[in-house]
């Protein structure tokens, strides 16, 4: 099946055709919800975040302007919303979930397609990545999620959190041995326990 | 270049993120360094590690939930929307206090549309506003938006139509007179971490030109302060002050924008100026004339004075221009004191125990040391009597 443009589908979604939407939704969920995952490192939140991004871009659609790509414009909305959230957050502090200690993983508990040994394994290496972005600065951890996860390009980057290629250079780079420092550490305390 | 540098560019190589110069500069010395080639390895592993993760699966209802969600909030404002309408007089009411905000703007607009209308129209965004500001009056009611999103649209509009007002007043600085104003701008911002805060004013400093004028760092109440005050290029003002105030930096718990106009000061200067440095070759044509010693003297007298307010004010001149030509930004950060969580609080509340205790048995101990020579007194008295007693 041949893509179709995420601008088409657009035009086709302001048009009125709510198909075109299903489908750009489709198209971004799991990137969406694998970025306020990790930003947040808790699924239930995680989920809520991504769906309340779709549901922003389903109400602003019309003051997206076809300039920017979608994908930055789509970024650019789930991290303020991440934003908002840790910061809200942060005022209150209530409970923390179980899931965010690591103690807990959702995610990781059943893929059918691994043996339990693998997704073990798995489970462990992922709630350790997640310890060790959590400990990031909400500054470094946006870059790192962006770059390293979702893989997008530091110009995009620099769309997407509105800074300049230079600093999103310099984040990254201080972002990089702050986490090489903090997966150091938790390599050491692995390996005495 | 030293090792210490090539060390900061080693995170950016692993993803080709450096350019080619410094690209070659860091394989040549990674040749013969030991350290670095470790160091390397281990921030490639690291990103090789980050982006080998599997992206995890959405659950499995989000789909659905997402869009029944949508559908939701959708009806509910198209109930709303029927409601109103059933009720002219409701709607109306709730027209006017949706269009509260962008009322103000546009009037301005229309203000400004009236004063300098060919400056408005030479200017093709404010022209744009215009037909969006329109598009988003009909789009009310044309389409179904909560009004929430028409409160940022509203908000972003207003944004938008201040941007293009402050271009157009740009333009009629430029048409008429250049107009000369001092910038200047007062923020508070509570951070997370100062270091980031800090790292982030260097990063600012350097990508646009400015300077430190001066800066210090403070604790007081356990809480760390820094102070910067920063010159930047004029053009670069409200650029500068959008970043610093960038939401990711931290909280903005106060902000003060000035704007001091000295274009009259600065003309009244200049005229006074060309005056002085007139009235200086005036005189010293006169001196070439001058005969009589007397003449000459008092000729040279008058030439000191003009000198002197004409350095005065050429003084003046040029500290305006450089308070015009850069902005001066002063930020002070501070960091969020976070409330205690429960665990902390009873660690907390042990040290503390422990601390009153030495405190009260250092107290003991001084108390019982003033008394010794009371003690002493007595015991002697004791003695005293005990011996009398005795004989």
């Amino acid at each position: 099946m041949v893509e179709i443009p995420d601008m088409e589908l657009i035009k086709s979604f302001k048009n009125g055709k709510i198909e075109a939407f299903e489908k750009l939704l489709k198209r971004y969920q799991k990137k969406v919800y694998n970025t306020t995952y990790r930003m947040t490192g808790n699924s239930d939140e995680a989920s809520d975040l991504a769906q309340e991004t779709f549901l922003r871009v389903y109400k602003k659609i019309y003051t997206f302007k076809e300039k920017a790509s979608f994908s930055t414009w789509l970024f650019r909305i789930t991290t303020n919303l991440c934003r908002d959230h840790l910061r809200r957050k942060k005022r209150e502090p209530g409970q923390i979930s179980l899931e965010e200690t690591g103690i807990l993983n959702k995610n990781m508990e059943d893929s059918p397609k691994n043996n339990p040994e693998q997704s073990i394994l798995r489970a462990e290496i992922n709630s350790n990545i997640q310890t060790v972005i959590k400990n990031l600065p909400q500054l470094y951890r946006e870059v790192i999620i962006l770059r390293e996860f979702q893989d997008f390009s530091y110009e995009e980057i620099a769309s997407i959190l509105n800074i300049s290629t230079g600093t999103v250079k310099s984040r990254l780079s201080r972002a990089r041995e702050k986490l090489r420092h903090n997966i150091k550490h938790l390599g050491v305390r692995n390996h005495e326990t | 270049m030293k090792h210490e540098e090539i060390k900061k560019l080693l995170p950016l190589y692993v993803d080709n993120g450096l350019s080619d110069t410094k690209k070659s500069l860091v394989e040549k010395h990674l040749e013969s360094c030991p350290e670095c080639q470790r160091l390397l390895k281990e921030y490639q592993n690291n990103h090789a590690l980050l982006s080998s993760v599997d992206d995890l699966e959405v659950p499995d209802n989000f789909y659905n939930e997402t869009l029944e969600k949508i559908r939701r909030e959708y009806t509910d404002m198209r109930k709303e929307r029927d409601d109103n309408q059933s009720i002219w007089e409701k709607l109306r009411k709730a027209f006017t206090s949706r269009v509260q905000i962008p009322a103000g703007i546009i009037a301005a607009a229309i203000l400004l549309a009236v004063i300098i209308p060919a400056i408005i129209f030479s200017n093709p965004s404010t022209v744009n506003d215009f037909a969006s500001l329109n598009n988003y009056g009909s789009g009310n009611y044309r389409s179904n938006y909560a009004p929430t999103a028409d409160t940022m649209v509203a908000l972003e509009q207003e944004q938008s139509v201040q941007k293009s007002a402050l271009g157009a007043e740009q333009s009629i600085e430029t048409a008429e007179i250049e107009r000369k104003i001092i910038q200047r701008a007062y923020l508070t911002i509570e951070v997370e971490e100062l270091d980031i805060a800090d790292n982030h004013i260097m990063e600012i400093i350097q990508n646009y030109n400015g300077y430190i004028a001066s800066s210090r760092e403070w604790e007081s109440n356990e809480r760390k302060h820094s102070r910067y005050q920063l010159r930047i290029p004029a053009a670069q003002f409200n650029n500068v002050i959008s970043e610093i105030t960038d939401e990711d930096l931290g909280y903005v718990v106060s902000r003060s924008i000035s704007g001091q106009d000295v274009t009259e000061e600065y003309i009244d200067l200049e005229a006074r100026l060309t005056n002085l440095t007139e009235q200086e070759k005036r005189y010293r044509q006169l001196l070439d004339k001058a005969e009589t010693v007397e003449d000459i003297l008092k000729i040279e007298n008058e030439l000191t004075r003009i000198r002197s307010s004409i350095e005065s004010l050429q003084g003046r001149l040029k500290y305006l221009d450089n308070q015009v030509s850069m902005s001066t930004i002063e930020v002070e950060f501070r960091e969020i004191i976070t409330p205690g969580v429960s665990n902390w609080g009873i660690n907390q509340a042990f040290k503390q125990a422990i601390e009153k205790m030495s405190n009260s048995i250092y107290q003991i101990i001084t108390f019982t040391g003033s008394l010794i020579p009371y003690l002493i007194i007595l015991l002697i008295i004791y003695g005293i009597y005990r011996y009398r007693k005795r004989s």
